[in-house]
């Protein structure tokens, strides 16, 4: 089967919402970050431990929602399901090697004072403390500065690279037509997923682990990959779904696919209250004092608010309006839902990020907002810049023009 | 102009095959009996056998107690639990195939359905008799339900073991259902084509009277969707809460939290490698290959592959985050497991779970029915280690320096064990000789969807066009 396409997609300007973001978002996040970071260099103290603490924040929410792409690119070519296709563009500026330098770029004004030993976030780079505490004096051969920064620099490298040359395959055939290229991505897929969940793994246990390093879960990294991959899929499915009526979407895009979409959120809604679930479960029965501290930390000083919040915006509330078919047929309601999961999404990276800075309670300052906010517009810049540049519905893969009769 | 190639469709069906046809190659399963050669004999022979064996280890453990098992304090679960956790989880494919696999509208699970779930019905019974007989006093089994009575006696409700009755419970009542329902619209096909007079009206009382119409039709259609709704969730609740009877306790390594996923993705892997190593054979013995094709096999494959990746991951967390954690229990128990006296266990267990799947990587290899038969019946033996890992090995080693027995299984463990896998066969034998293995109803609604596709209606004759042996 062979289907005539196009084969010079330019395209039009501001097909999406999401395209009015470049250069403007760019230029704004820019002003922001830069603030930021002078600020977590300028000041001292409690002061600078909680303002890293908001660019962390901020800087993993939306880190997280690049890794979740780089995820759902994976296994695109892995499974390559149809119900991807309306947001794999999204997927592949967000998860891509512009998106990753930008992320790592933006990484080092953490990771290069770990790598100095300032232990103003990271707590465990104290010198005194890992020769005076034994559990870290027992983690050092994994738990150093020198080998947290190289496994960062190995990370993003890996991310980039794969993302690159899955990348460039889809662009490879969509200049010949071959079919040999889907083929080869098949084959790279099934590794690069299995990549995504190992790095996933470490890379939490680094970043955000280890913001208190007694503690430990083998769930945790299930766990973050599938919080990362709500933040993803459901800021795709926002921006795919709340364009619909533009010219892009507006002819390609049936019930049938936003039905799928709205089935994958709600599967994930499911699977991170399964994990979250049985990870509290587990450590709450076992009531063992190497790990219940953190939901004992959790629990205290209006924490538990915020978990209560997460467990119904970010389960029951998704759980029931995804449940209704009409939900999931009918875009504005799809993209709504999905925006709220967004938020949500934030909200749990708050509870799982935050009490190891603030252990007196969820107080958020204005810097947590900077923070988000000059991150995200310069990722939402930098994800908008990309993908100007090429066509918003894949033309190597024909299935949705296919199935609508193009 | 630039032609985007498009790689070529799946071919679930195989042959030239029309309704009349795909009757003719299920059915004549039953209703030949000159179809069933000496192998078919000698294998529910040997299940016979093996469930007489289960018959004698039961009554003489009802006799003696469970002191003739090898059990002993600190490993005060052992070879039952193992059983009770194997068995539970080979059951598990069978619903993955026919609940999760239907609401995520994949066709090709349509030849393969049938058979899994018949799996999980026998799975489940063998799973059942374990911690019924294990309680000592099996005769008063009842008690583990919650029911009022004189005695004021309430299960704990707190305890993981009394989820496991309810979840237990419910699994083998939905999967029960589910299997049932959807052999209805099948056994009245039969009872029409049957020429056997107690076959025709044995047929007819089991199909409750279908007559195929489209009230009929419509209601079966909501009803296994319903069904497919509940077991959904069932089928990762049951297999979590199996985890919970582990993870509740602090016993190192017992309390990992990735046990739950963990345990539903082992139960999966080993669920799919007994479909593979029971449907390979009997697609040869009965000429199935136009509908179990190779790309079901490759698929299966692939599954068995997925979840045995995941169960690596889940041995790898174990062993990082043991050592991780810096806690003396869990960097004993991971050396222990490695360089202690199972340490043969623990290392076929990573063999045949974490080594041996990874063949299943090669296309060729999976066209290659005798190394998929093999690795399935490894990957079988690798989840029963891992469970024989899990629980008698972390119970081994204990903080008393007194106790230093080590476990080894009695004659009575080996041979109820045995007994059971008799029994299982026995009933799969049954139930390949009395019912249709493949869904017939089904793999007609592929066929149909196959054929309008490719636009061949004419294709589509009434099933009437091809008699009956």
């Amino acid at each position: 089967m062979s289907l005539a396409l196009d084969q010079n997609p330019v395209p039009t300007p501001a097909r999406i919402s999401l395209d009015k973001m470049f250069p403007s978002g760019i230029f704004l996040g820019l002003i922001g970050t830069i603030i930021m970071i002078a600020l977590i260099f300028t000041s001292h103290g409690a002061t600078k431990t909680s303002i890293a603490g908001s660019y962390l924040f901020g800087w993993i929410f939306w880190f997280g929602i690049s890794l979740g792409s780089f995820g759902f690119l994976t296994l695109y070519h892995t499974v390559q399901g149809k119900w991807m296709l309306p947001g794999l563009r999204i997927f592949e500026a967000g998860g891509g090697p512009i998106a990753m330098i930008v992320m790592f770029l933006l990484f080092l004004p953490i990771s290069v004072p770990v790598l100095l030993h300032q232990h103003f976030l990271y707590v465990w780079v104290d010198p005194h403390l890992q020769a005076t505490e034994a559990i870290l004096k027992w983690k050092a051969p994994y738990l150093n500065a020198t080998g947290w920064f190289i496994r960062t620099f190995i990370w993003f490298g890996s991310w980039i690279a794969i993302s690159a040359g899955l990348i460039a395959s889809t662009k490879r055939q969509e200049k010949s037509g071959s079919s040999k290229e889907i083929v080869l991505r098949n084959n790279w897929g099934a590794p690069a997923l299995i990549w995504f969940f190992l790095s996933a793994t470490f890379c939490m246990t680094d970043w955000v682990m280890s913001l208190d390093y007694r503690w430990f879960s083998t769930m945790f990294g299930l766990w973050s990959a599938i919080a990362v991959g709500i933040g993803a899929f459901s800021f795709a499915t926002m921006i795919v779904c709340s364009n619909m009526d533009r010219d892009v979407y507006k002819n390609l895009i049936g019930p049938d696919v936003t039905r799928d979409m709205g089935n994958i959120l709600f599967v994930l809604a499911m699977l991170w209250a399964y994990t979250s679930f049985a990870q509290f479960l587990i450590i709450w029965s076992g009531n063992l004092p190497e790990t219940n501290f953190y939901y004992v930390e959790r629990s205290k000083f209006g924490w538990n608010a915020i978990g209560l919040v997460t467990m119904v915006g970010q389960y029951f509330i998704p759980f029931v309006a995804l449940l209704t078919p009409r939900n999931r047929k009918i875009p504005k309601n799809l993209a709504f839902i999905a925006g709220f999961m967004l938020v949500m999404h934030l909200v749990d990276v708050y509870l799982y990020v935050m009490p190891a800075i603030r252990q007196n309670g969820p107080r958020p300052t204005g810097w947590d907002f900077l923070a988000l906010a000059s991150i995200g517009l310069l990722w939402l810049g930098v994800v908008s810049g990309v993908l100007r540049k090429t066509a918003l519905i894949p033309t190597f893969d024909t299935r949705l023009e296919a199935s609508h009769g193009h | 102009m630039a032609v985007q190639e498009q790689l070529p469709r799946e071919i679930l069906i195989g042959g030239e095959q029309n309704y009349g046809s795909v009757n003719q190659i299920i059915d004549k399963v039953i209703l030949n009996n000159g179809l069933h050669r000496k192998w078919f004999y000698i294998t529910l022979l040997l299940g016979v056998m093996g469930t007489g064996l289960m018959l004698v280890s039961i009554g003489w453990l009802l006799y003696m107690g469970i002191g003739i098992w090898g059990n002993q304090i600190p490993v005060g679960w052992a070879w039952d639990i193992v059983n009770f956790v194997w068995w539970i989880g080979i059951g598990h494919a069978g619903t993955l195939i026919s609940a999760i696999l239907l609401l995520l509208r994949q066709q090709w699970r349509n030849s393969i359905n049938r058979f899994a779930e018949a799996m999980t019905i026998f799975a489940v019974m063998c799973a059942g008799m374990y911690p019924l007989l294990h309680t000592g006093r099996p005769w008063v089994d009842y008690w583990l339900f919650p029911y009022p009575n004189i005695l004021g006696l309430w299960p704990q409700y707190r305890s993981p073991l009394f989820w496991d009755v309810c979840a237990v419970s419910t699994y083998f009542t939905v999967s029960l259902l589910f299997w049932y329902m959807g052999l209805v619209p099948d056994m009245a096909s039969l009872r029409d084509r049957a020429t056997n007079k107690f076959a025709k009206y044995g047929y007819a009382i089991a199909c409750l009277g279908w007559r195929g119409s489209a009230k009929h039709w419509h209601r079966y259609e909501q009803a296994n969707l319903l069904l497919a709704g509940f077991a959904t969730p069932l089928v990762l609740s049951v297999h979590s809460t199996v985890s919970f009877d582990f993870a509740m306790s602090v016993v190192p390594g017992w309390n990992p939290t990735i046990f739950p996923p963990y345990f539903v993705a082992g139960a999966v892997y080993g669920g799919f490698a007994m479909v593979l190593n029971f449907a390979i054979p009997i697609r040869k013995a009965y000429k199935l290959e136009d509908l179990i094709t190779m790309k079901h096999i490759d698929w299966m494959c692939k599954i068995m592959l997925a979840t045995s990746l995941i169960v690596f991951y889940g041995y790898a967390m174990e062993v990082f985050f043991g050592w991780y954690s810096g806690s003396k229990g869990e960097i004993d128990l991971t050396v222990y497991r490695m360089v202690g006296e199972y340490k043969l266990e623990y290392w076929m267990l990573i063999f045949c779970n974490c080594v041996a799947p990874q063949t299943m990587w090669f296309p060729k290899l999976r066209q290659n029915l005798w190394v998929v038969w093999i690795v399935a019946a490894i990957a079988g033996l690798g989840m029963w280690l891992e469970r024989f890992v899990i629980i008698p090995m972390c119970l081994q080693i204990n903080p008393l320096p007194a106790i230093d027995r080590p476990y080894h299984p009695t004659i009575w463990d080996i041979a109820l064990f045995t007994g059971t896998i008799g029994f299982f066969t026995m009933l799969m034998m049954l139930f390949v000789r009395a019912l249709p293995t493949i869904n017939i109803f089904e793999v007609k609604d592929l066929l149909y969807k196959t054929i309008r596709s490719e636009g061949k209606s004419e294709i589509i004759k009434p099933a009437t066009a091809v008699g009956v042996e």
